[in-house]
């Protein structure tokens, strides 16, 4: 589904990704976990489309993105939930998630009603300015927007920053539930390590832009250096 | 005296609404790219003086006025594609220095293209005066004020209704999460030039036969467009609407009341006073909108 091959990305001279690789397979959910500024957002766009890439290739579903732009690659099954949610602010909920389905064809009120049904909120809210929402409520509206595209790979970037546990576990199990019922996939990034690596069937470990260790998620869970280092264990 | 006022009032809400354009325009282009367009009133003149220039050489009124909106367009796209677009990713600043040297650049080409002198174009509707409430109003008025309603909805409609308008108005929310939905927006950017410079040339087209056109007379509509928009809150197309008829106004009756040997310097004072009392303008939006 998605292959990142020897990926680096700099911020003017700043390189924050070396060489980094990884892959997602059809219908998995994969976790980036690493501390705040091991380079997961920058990651998360230079797959997405909207930081550039110094070197290495990005493929999905066999064909290299790399150089595309943003707009494009949505066409080719990729939707970022970005950092902060970034909402239309001004925008109504429902064109919201209208825009959600820019780039698809045909009748889309179907899928909005799916979103509604995913997220109920969305629609008691469907009038009001997105940027009147509350932040866990923002962010499930722009995991909807996202799935409005019927993206075959979904990039989530901290879905849980900022918002309580309980809005957090919410928004987690829509995602597993939408794992299970239409085979979402999914390459998440997440700060809360544990709650990222029991959703995902697999993780990599981000430190200073490289992969220090990836495997299967219970593998890294349990990992002594791991629970060290970023568990508190 | 009060048959007075109310020919002021006539004559502020006929130049105001073409400020109103001009703030359009103005906020078109901004919204969607962060730059502010000086060449916007090259497009007022460019839509006046083609459609002169074309009814010179025979052509029927009607048809020259879409030619010249055309030609305006035109002129919109390639100063968006040859100018901004290339430019793309340098500063706000830069952009806007740009856009002037665009405008000192058309001017000095329709004073080749055209000449250097003022034109007229027949009224739609004849010059025979309306009485209204012991004012006298030129029957072009109600064509300015019309026509400008019309592009007002006409514009609304557009942004509110399609989803290539809530393509514009989530550009300007957030650029990045535009491009994230899959809109191109370096596109969206050259659609506001497209559309801006329609406008501008429609208000062009309409108004001439009240104030005459020449090759410069964009650069002070402009100003007077850009004090609208700053008055309105740069950014809101309410704003521009009600901005325009502000500093039109504020004109009319400056001139009328205290003396016309000041009248372009009140769009100056309006910008001096929003820099001071209240930047964000009438309506300005909130910036926490803007992530
Ligand atoms: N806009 C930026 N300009 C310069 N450096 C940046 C910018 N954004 C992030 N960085 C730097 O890049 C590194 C990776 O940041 P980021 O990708 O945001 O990490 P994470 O998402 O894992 O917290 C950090 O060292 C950060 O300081
Ligand atoms: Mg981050």
């Amino acid at each position: 589904m998605l292959k990142v091959e020897g990926l680096t990305a700099a911020y003017g001279r700043i390189e924050v990704l070396h060489d980094l690789s990884l892959y997602v397979e059809p219908g998995e959910i994969v976790a980036i976990v690493g501390a705040n500024g091991a380079g997961k957002t920058t990651l998360m766009k230079a797959i997405a489309g909207i930081h550039p890439v110094a070197a290495g290739t990005i493929t999905v579903g066999g064909e290299d993105v790399t150089r595309r732009p943003a707009h494009e690659r949505v066409t080719r099954g990729l939707a970022l939930v970005p950092e902060g949610r970034q909402v239309f602010g001004p925008l109504s909920v429902a064109d919201n998630l209208a825009l959600g389905a820019y780039r698809a064809h045909g009748d889309v009120s179907a899928d909005r009603e799916e979103m509604e049904a995913l997220f109920p909120i969305l629609a008691q809210r469907r009038r009001q300015a997105a940027g009147s929402l509350s932040g866990g409520q923002q962010q499930m509206l722009a995991i909807a927007r996202a799935l409005m595209s019927r993206p075959r790979l979904l990039l989530l970037d901290e879905p849980s920053m900022g918002l309580a546990p309980i809005v957090t576990r919410e928004i987690f199990e829509a995602l597993a539930g939408r794992h299970r019922s239409a085979g979402l996939t999914v390459l998440l990034v997440e700060q809360n390590i544990s709650a990222a690596l029991k959703l995902a069937s697999r993780g990599y470990v981000l430190e200073t832009g490289r992969v220090v260790a990836e495997g299967r998620s219970e593998d890294l869970l349990t990992d002594p250096a791991i629970q060290r280092a970023y568990l508190g264990g | 005296m009060t048959s007075e006022l109310l020919q002021f009032a006539f004559s502020g809400l006929t130049v105001g609404a073409v400020y109103a354009l001009v703030a359009l325009g103005f906020t078109l282009i901004y919204n969607a790219s962060g730059v502010i367009n000086f060449a916007q009133g090259e497009f007022v003149m460019i839509g006046g003086m083609s459609t002169v220039f074309l009814s010179a050489l025979g052509v029927p009124l009607p048809i020259a006025s879409i030619v010249a909106v055309a030609v305006a367009v035109l002129v919109g796209l390639l100063l968006w594609a040859l100018a901004i677009e290339p430019a793309r990713g340098a500063s706000p600043v830069t952009l806007i220095i740009i856009t002037i040297g665009a405008s000192i650049f058309l001017r000095g080409l329709s004073q080749t293209v055209f000449d250097k002198q003022f034109h007229s174009l027949p009224p739609i509707s004849g010059d025979a005066p309306v009485r209204l409430a012991g004012a006298a109003v030129l029957p072009q008025t109600f064509w300015v004020l019309g026509g400008s309603f019309a592009v007002v909805v006409l514009l609304w409609l557009f942004l509110e209704r399609t989803l290539l308008g809530k393509a514009v108005l989530a550009t300007a929310a957030n650029r990045v999460a535009a491009r994230l939905v899959g809109i191109n927006t370096a596109l969206v950017v050259g659609l506001s030039f497209g559309v801006s410079a329609a406008i501008g040339a429609l208000a062009g087209i309409l108004v001439t036969p009240i104030t005459l056109t020449s090759y410069d007379v964009g650069t002070l509509l402009a100003l007077k467009g850009f004090a609208a928009a700053m008055l309105g809150g740069m950014g809101n197309p309410f704003g521009a609407v009600v901005g325009g008829l502000a500093v039109g106004l504020i004109e009319a009756f400056g001139a009328g009341l205290i003396s016309s040997d000041y009248k372009d310097a009140f769009a100056f004072l309006v910008i001096l006073a929003v820099l001071f009392f209240m930047p964000a303008g009438l309506f300005g939006r909130r910036s926490v909108e803007r992530v």
